[in-house]
């Protein structure tokens, strides 16, 4: 035993790519197989649609008809959202669908390949739907809603990258969370990603959010990639101060804010996966 | 050497945390496992063995003590016992439905790292050996009880594990199921030599048919340990023999049998099966000291005029083993015992 023992290695990163490869085919399996194809495209239009259309609405009602600046950010930060919510779900979803659902996780997890990889993997599917959601209300703003597209792909480019490594920080941090909690755990993350919502600038500009929840918002590394997103979709314009920053102040702050919440999150993951380790939640079924 | 045994356990503590008391679910187990060894852990529910196989597999942190695999401490070298071991759990509804059977298998491949090429051979080849050729481009929500544990078995080996960990494997199988499940598993020892067992079971027959030895494990305990046979001398030092004649011997008859060397005591114990076969029939009960004895006490007869009808050993059971060691039944598990599996 002991001459083969010394022949077996670790995970490698080869190990780690290929888990990731087939956990985005398993993902979209998933994610576009629970439904007719009918139903699910039409799922997958009026979701994030409809959520931008009330916004539309109340925001119209409040304003007497009056169109402007304001909603041309409305919009653009309700459609850019759709990638936060998705990534926060589909991570979430999968640690809750994997371990209470289908109830493999404990056959994923004792395979050589490491479950983060795999998470990445699984949620991804959920990013690339909510990215048709991007566009897709992005399309009627420009098209019915008067929002001009100025792109600037030299900033859109580099923002969207970092912004996906902020946003997969986060949600992998929340997935770790999960792994402790009940079935019951996926409205969580909902309501944490409904509150990120709020103070991360997507429809509220930073300054006129409470004072107390200002330093919450600009230390928020998806504050940093909304700003910068819309500034490389719809050119500069964002009311409050962070509208008078320079881009590359703005895509400072993305890089430093992404700097810091990614490793700390990954450290955080890896806690949380000791934790449940110890407790015995890798198969457990809480749903009880 | 610990590092040259499949699986090597010292005073092995789980418990957890629970209201109003902490449950202990193994209370400092000791178990060695050699290479090619089909091992067996016997016991009722909430004995413990699920939460041994827990820790084995990586999936739970013990309390205290140390356990390791193929040579890798369970605590701080997961990645490479994950690379050498597998697991296959019954009674319960594992899979993702919506994948084919074969999509499935090549899923979990390429987590054990397989390459693509190897990897869909191996499934084809698992698929075939396990006799899902029929299911294998059917969605695993459609399959029976039994076709997902043969789905589950074949995941089980696609890395050609060291050390497989099957977790009452047979849990809610019928028979005919259950028996394939046993069948492969046997052929899978016999395929390759060093491949280790550790099989969890509360079935005695599954016990005897798989395992070269058996551990009884009750409250987080192992209560007793060694091969089936090692196990049922433990509450039956003597063997015991129905002698069935088609009369009572002549010169002293029993006397003389009893006084035989090696032979303990011999009893007449006519029952059902030798009443109405023969008027002078009887059949005896003979305790030997040792087997060996058994040729002086049939040669005894024969001299004594009388001729054997029937031969039968008698051996207790794994359960009468249990019932011995632990005091009551398989079917009385003990839910105050607290233990959690």
């Amino acid at each position: 035993m002991t001459d083969r023992s010394a022949a077996v290695r670790g995970i490698s990163l080869a190990d780690a790519w290929r888990s990731f490869r087939t956990a985005i085919r398993l993902g979209w399996a998933i994610e576009a197989n629970w439904s007719d194809p009918f139903l699910f495209a039409v799922y997958t239009m009026a979701k994030p649609l409809s959520a931008a259309m009330i916004l539309v609405v109340m925001y119209s009602i409040i304003t007497g008809g009056q169109a402007g600046k304001f909603l041309q950010f409305l919009i653009v930060g309700a459609a850019l959202w759709n990638v936060v919510y998705g990534v926060l779900a589909g991570l979430v979803q999968s640690i809750l669908e994997d371990r209470e659902r289908y109830r493999m996780m404990k056959y994923v997890v004792v395979t050589p390949s490491s479950l983060f990889p795999f998470l990445l993997g699984r949620s991804l599917a959920r990013v690339g739907v909510s990215l048709v959601a991007v566009v897709l209300t992005l399309a009627v703003g420009v098209l019915f809603l008067g929002v001009e597209l100025r792109l600037n792909l030299l900033l859109l480019v580099p923002a969207s990258v970092l912004g996906l490594v902020a946003v997969m920080g986060l949600g992998i941090f929340m997935a770790g969370w999960c792994l402790q909690l009940r079935q019951e755990a996926w409205s969580y993350p909902e309501a944490i990603a409904g509150a990120m919502y709020l103070v991360s600038g997507a429809i509220f500009p930073v300054n006129v959010l409470p004072a107390v929840v200002q330093p919450i918002a600009w230390a928020m590394p998806t504050t940093w990639w909304l700003e910068a997103s819309r500034r490389g979709l719809v050119g500069h314009g964002s009311p409050g101060d962070i509208g008078a920053l320079s881009d590359g102040t703005v895509m400072l702050l993305l890089l430093a804010s992404t700097v810091v919440v990614v490793p700390l999150a990954l450290a955080a993951f890896a806690w949380f996966m000791r934790a449940a380790r110890h407790k015995g939640l890798l198969d457990m079924t809480t749903g009880s | 050497m610990p590092d040259d045994l499949s699986i090597h356990a010292r005073a092995l503590t789980r418990v957890y945390k629970a209201k109003p008391e902490p449950v202990t679910a193994l209370g400092g187990v000791d178990l060695d496992v050699e290479p090619g060894e089909y091992f067996g852990l016997l016991g009722p529910n909430g004995a413990g063995k699920t939460t041994l196989i827990k820790i084995l597999t990586t999936l739970l942190l013990p309390t205290s003590g140390t356990a390791r695999v193929a040579g890798f401490d369970v605590v701080t070298e997961t990645a490479k016992i994950r690379r050498v071991i597998n697991m296959v759990a019954g009674g319960e509804q594992s899979g993702y439905g919506l994948l084919t059977v074969r999509e499935q298998l090549w899923m979990f491949s390429q987590f054990y790292g397989l390459p693509q090429r190897d990897g869909w051979r191996k499934v084809d080849g698992l698929i075939e050996v396990t006799g899902l050729q029929e299911q294998r481009d059917q969605k695993v929500r459609t399959l029976s009880t039994g076709q997902r544990q043969k789905l589950n078995f074949a995941r089980g080996l696609l890395n050609d594990p060291w050390v497989l960990f099957l977790d009452e494997p047979t849990l809610g199988l019928d028979v005919a199921a259950a028996r394939d499940l046993r069948e492969h598993t046997l052929a899978w020892k016999a395929g390759a030599p060093g491949r280790t067992l550790l099989l969890t079971t509360h079935y005695m027959v599954e016990a005897e048919q798989l395992c070269d030895r058996i551990a009884i494990v009750d409250r987080g305990r192992i209560l007793a340990l060694g091969t089936p046979g090692q196990l049922r001398r433990r509450v039956q030092a003597e063997s015991i023999f129905r002698i069935e004649l088609d009369h009572l011997p002549e010169n002293g008859g029993l006397d003389a049998i009893a006084g035989l060397p090696g032979v303990v005591s011999a009893v007449r114990t006519d029952d059902e099966s030798s009443e109405g076969a023969g008027a002078d029939r009887v059949a005896l009960k003979v305790a030997l000291a040792d087997d060996s004895a058994l040729t002086s006490v049939v040669t005894a007869v024969a001299e004594r005029g009388s001729h054997l009808v029937g031969l039968a050993k008698s051996e207790p059971s794994l359960e009468d083993v249990f019932v011995e060691l632990v005091g009551r039944g398989f079917g009385a598990s003990d839910e105050d015992g607290g233990s959690r599996s």
